[in-house]
């Protein structure tokens, strides 16, 4: 009896017993284990409590994950399928077991993201990411946007446009974003808008898991992406959603919004500030402009020769006068001159005349006295005339015959007289 | 070359030349002559073409309604 009852144990010592055979077992101190989340809610700090239980059964496993935060990058959320790994353990004080969580990733992801990962890691290696990034355009006049025809990308882009450069013309080119079309039917879309005339083209779509926007990590839209002649600018789910689509883009914005206004960096009402600058900036140039040359030429226009002209010609009058002046002063002093040169020539002639003249004079007299004594005429005084006929003097009768004009010198005078006869002796 | 290929700028330094040359005065009168009556003519053109300039600047601005009634700023 004794030996029976020591068969019983008491609940505590079995469950410490059952305690110390999980914590021995190799095979529960990592268990790998898959299935959806269910109970959850229950979040006590920063542990969660939930637990995990098969999708095709019941079964079900209480799970807690101490200081998640740290531990997982994602939400868990109700009736999501996820890949757990921890220990499964006793808590003695319920005698409850459940699953300690190491680590939880959705389902699936974690094969996406390794994917992602090794994709991303090939091309940066490739330098696909570091290629120059081509300007956006100041005045974009069209704009392409693949994203869903339907939903609020389009939209909120179209209408940001609208606001800020309405000039610019916003085209969609509807895209599926989501599945196995999407890469697909966003590279051919790209590639039309690479041949036709777009300033800009915007890829968007809106948030979502990592399964949604896995077609924007798909190699081959990343590749056309990176070799595409317009710029590309990148609106892909939030913020903290990174996919390859983001890394060989031109740009890349948060919201859509931010992506129109990334693809209208000057709007509209900016330009027409600006341009009114510029305008008013010329006018002023301009004007400066004609006001410099306007002083430069009144300083030549004022100037003294063509307000006072006739001093173009003063000086010669004056240099004429000088010169009418002394030409006269020269000549009068010439002449002058002149004067006492006659003058003095005059008085030495005079001079000479005296010096020279006057012993021929004195003698001149003397013979002039003396000739006087033995002149004919002095004969004639005493009575005698000297016939001349034809001017020479008449010594013979045979000069002369009747009728011939005689002419008689007196001492006084002359006669005439007619010869009436002749007698030869 | 025809007068229309000098620019303002090249007149304005013609003029100018002339009328230091004139200050000289180291030229026969017949080419001084010349050379003012140039000068005048020089002058006359030059305010007319500056007076055009004016004018044209004017009529555009008043044709910009809504930028004449904007008040000019020294930038």
């Amino acid at each position: 009896m004794e030996k029976e009852q020591n068969k019983y144990l008491t609940v505590s010592a079995l469950t410490a017993y059952l305690k110390r055979k999980f914590d021995a077992d190799p095979y529960l101190a990592k268990v790998y284990v898959t299935g959806e989340i269910s109970n959850m809610g229950r979040r006590r700090g920063p542990h969660l409590y939930f637990s995990i239980k098969d999708s095709e059964s019941n079964a079900v496993i209480s799970a807690s994950m101490f200081g998640y935060e740290r531990r997982i990058k994602f939400q868990p959320e109700e009736g999501m399928k996820i890949n757990a790994v921890g220990r499964v353990e006793i808590y003695e004080p319920r005698g409850s077991y459940s699953i300690i969580l190491e680590s939880m990733t959705p389902d699936g992801v974690g094969e996406l993201f390794l994917a992602y990962e090794q994709l991303k890691r090939k091309l940066q290696a490739e330098g696909l990411f570091d290629l120059l990034k081509k300007q956006l355009p100041i005045f974009p006049k069209k704009i392409a946007v693949i994203t869903s025809p339907t939903g609020a990308v389009i939209e909120d882009i179209a209408r940001t446009v609208q606001r800020r450069f309405p000039s610019a013309q916003v085209i969609l080119f509807p895209a599926v974003v989501q599945g196995e079309k999407a890469a697909p039917t966003i590279i051919r879309q790209l590639q039309r808008i690479d041949n036709m005339d777009f300033d800009t083209v915007i890829v968007g779509r809106g948030g979502g898991s990592i399964e949604d926007l896995w077609a924007f990590n798909d190699e081959n839209l990343a590749r056309t992406i990176a070799s595409m002649q317009t710029p590309v600018i990148s609106s892909v789910g939030h913020e903290t959603d990174n996919t390859l689509v983001d890394f060989v883009s031109d740009r890349r914005a948060a919201t859509p919004t931010a992506a129109a206004e990334l693809a209208t960096p000057i709007t509209l009402q900016q330009l027409t500030t600006r341009l009114q600058e510029l305008h008013l900036r010329q006018i002023a140039r301009i004007k400066q402009m004609i006001d410099m040359r306007q002083q430069r030429l009144n300083r030549v226009a004022t100037h003294v020769i063509f307000q006072q002209p006739d001093r173009l010609y003063t000086g010669y009058n004056q240099r004429i006068d000088q010169l009418s002046h002394s030409l006269q002063q020269l000549t009068k002093q010439r002449v002058i001159n002149e004067k006492y040169k006659v003058v003095a020539i005059l008085q030495r002639q005079q001079h000479l005349q005296r010096s020279l003249l006057q012993p021929i004079q004195e003698r001149l007299q003397l013979l002039s006295t003396k000739l006087d004594l033995v002149s004919p005429l002095k004969i004639l005084s005493s009575g005698y005339a000297i016939v001349e006929y034809d001017k020479k003097v008449v010594r013979s009768t045979t000069d002369i015959t009747i009728n011939d004009e005689i002419d008689m010198r007196f001492s006084d005078g002359h006669a005439t007289a007619k010869i009436t006869g002749v007698q030869h002796e | 070359m025809s007068e229309e290929q000098f620019t303002f700028e090249d007149k304005l330094q013609q003029l100018e030349s002339i009328v230091s040359q004139l200050e000289k005065g180291d030229r026969p009168l017949e080419t001084a002559l010349a050379d003012f009556q140039t000068g005048v003519g020089l002058v006359k053109d030059l305010q007319k073409t500056l007076k055009d300039a004016e004018d044209t600047l004017a009529k555009v601005i008043d044709n910009d309604n809504e930028l004449s009634d904007l008040e000019l700023t020294n930038d």
